[in-house]
């Protein structure tokens, strides 16, 4: 039989708190991240708002690696990594490095390093990149970069997925678990604010004008953000030999591709993915007590997800909690899903669920239970949490409840 | 359930007219969602999700995509319906 894998450590980088316990007291109160942008300047652009985290401190977290040779994202994925080794309070000498992993889901991968060298060829430097430029930029240095300062020697992959990359790292951490090739495994995702990205969304008009609102009425697009989460993920019985503090188990996940659109969803890809996930976990619907949404507060993802979420739900659908954290945090990109698994996990141990803040004039055609504004106690014996990206990947993980 | 294929035709174009706003008097069995009625991909969910909640059937992805007029769609439903009653 597959070993239960579990959740026993939790390090988020957020525009709302670093650290576990500030981050989920933040979400609790509805605390909004979102902001002018402060990191380039936007004038250029219709658009000014974004939720950059303006308080993170490199020199706190790195100190094997070089801070100039290193990205931002994989600077926000060693703190959430070295948070998480905390919060799960192992003790790393009892640790076999080459059976521990980091799995690592990105969207841009360092995005700035890329900027520095634009910026470098359009004001005529280009001679002034040099070689090291090679291993500063590709998406695969973040999960490397964890490792190297970590001094982790297993497992290492960084998937690109998208906005779905966090749960699809996730996922591929619980097989690598499941298969009994590793240990331990930190898993996450990490993302950095960028030119590159933040002009993307605002090309597609995606970006909203003040607020994120999933599921008002008034929505008017997503607000880019930045961040990371890891989580510390490990077999059940390793768990309960060392005494851990175990927030929730991984019990499935479900992934599908659209195979339609890059850009625009397609209805049923979101629903296969939820579908499958329940399947794989042998959980019904009507099990499910909370959805972490993907929410992005666009006008389309928000009107599909509810489409998909009561496809797959049917009459539980109304019955069930569903709430967008990037209300608060704007839209993360390939950290988003990470760190909504965090809060999965935070929700099933805690008994409490985050509210999606900016509700005020419900949609007629969003018409579930968004949780309102308001955070609320629940007990959340299972959680989902979805994702959906651009290439039409969807990525749904479900957690539950450990029995004491 | 026992329902016949008028009731079923009646409550789809309800469903149909409620979406997209199209007065039902212009439907038929042979009115086709794209060619017709230039629904969207989206609205064609809104409407799968509808008929499949008023009917409490669930028509597997690989059949809706055979779907192409409200014809198509009264057979699929009646189909389920069946085995729902079996």
């Amino acid at each position: 039989m597959q070993p239960a894998v579990v959740v026993t450590g939790i390090g988020t980088v957020t525009s709302i708190g670093i650290g576990r316990e500030p981050f989920w007291d933040s979400l609790l109160s509805g605390l909004c991240g979102i902001g002018d942008v402060e990191s380039f300047d936007t004038s250029s652009y219709c658009v000014h708002r974004g939720a950059e985290v303006k308080d993170f401190r490199s020199e706190a977290f790195v100190s094997k690696l070089d801070r100039n040779c290193i990205g931002r994202a994989s600077q926000f994925a060693i703190a959430a990594a070295r948070l998480a080794l905390a919060d799960a309070n192992l003790d790393m000498k009892t640790l076999d490095f080459e059976r521990v992993g980091v799995t690592i889901g990105t969207t841009s991968g360092e995005p700035q390093m890329i900027e520095r060298f634009d910026d470098a060829a359009v004001s005529g430097a280009l001679k002034s990149v040099g070689p090291e430029f090679m291993r500063f930029y590709p998406c695969h240095v973040i999960a490397a970069h964890v490792a190297s300062e970590l001094d982790i020697e297993g497992v290492n992959v960084t998937i690109p997925t998208a906005c779905a990359a966090g749960n699809y790292a996730i996922a591929h951490a619980f097989d690598v678990l499941r298969a009994g090739r590793v240990d331990l495994m930190l898993a996450g995702g990490s993302d950095s604010f960028s030119r590159i990205t933040y002009t993307g969304f605002a090309r597609l008009g995606a970006i909203a004008p003040e607020v994120c609102q999933p599921f008002d009425r008034n929505r008017k697009g997503m607000v880019p953000g930045e961040g990371a989460g890891i989580l510390v993920l490990e077999p059940l019985e390793r768990a309960v030999r060392r005494q851990a503090r175990i927030y929730a188990e991984v019990v499935g996940y479900g992934l599908s591709c659209d195979a339609h659109h890059m850009t625009a969803a397609h209805p049923f890809g979101a629903a296969r993915a939820m579908e499958k996930a329940l399947s794989e976990s042998r959980i019904e619907p009507e099990q499910v007590s909370y959805i972490s949404a993907h929410g992005t507060g666009t006008p389309t993802n928000d009107r599909i997800e509810t489409l998909a979420v009561k496809r797959v739900f049917k009459d539980a659908a109304y019955r069930t909690p569903i709430s967008s954290i990037k209300s608060m945090l704007g839209h993360s990109m390939g950290a988003a899903s990470a760190i909504e698994a965090a809060v999965c996990a935070l929700a099933i141990f805690h008994g409490r669920v985050p509210p999606t803040i900016n509700l005020e004039e419900p949609d007629p055609e969003c018409d579930l239970d968004y949780v309102p504004n308001c955070a609320r106690e629940l007990d959340v014996n299972v959680a989902m949490n979805n994702a959906y990206a651009f290439g039409g990947n969807n990525a749904s993980l479900i957690l539950r409840k450990i029995e004491a | 359930m026992a329902m016949s294929a008028d009731e079923i035709r009646d409550k789809i174009k309800r469903s149909i007219a409620s979406i997209t706003f199209i007065d039902p008097g212009k439907f038929d069995d042979f009115t086709s969602y794209e060619d017709d009625l230039a629904i969207d991909s989206l609205s064609i969910l809104e409407i799968v999700v509808d008929v499949e909640y008023q009917f409490q059937i669930k028509v597997p992805e690989e059949e809706l995509s055979a779907i192409r007029t409200i014809g198509d769609t009264v057979k699929t439903v009646q189909k389920y319906l069946c085995v729902e009653v079996v």
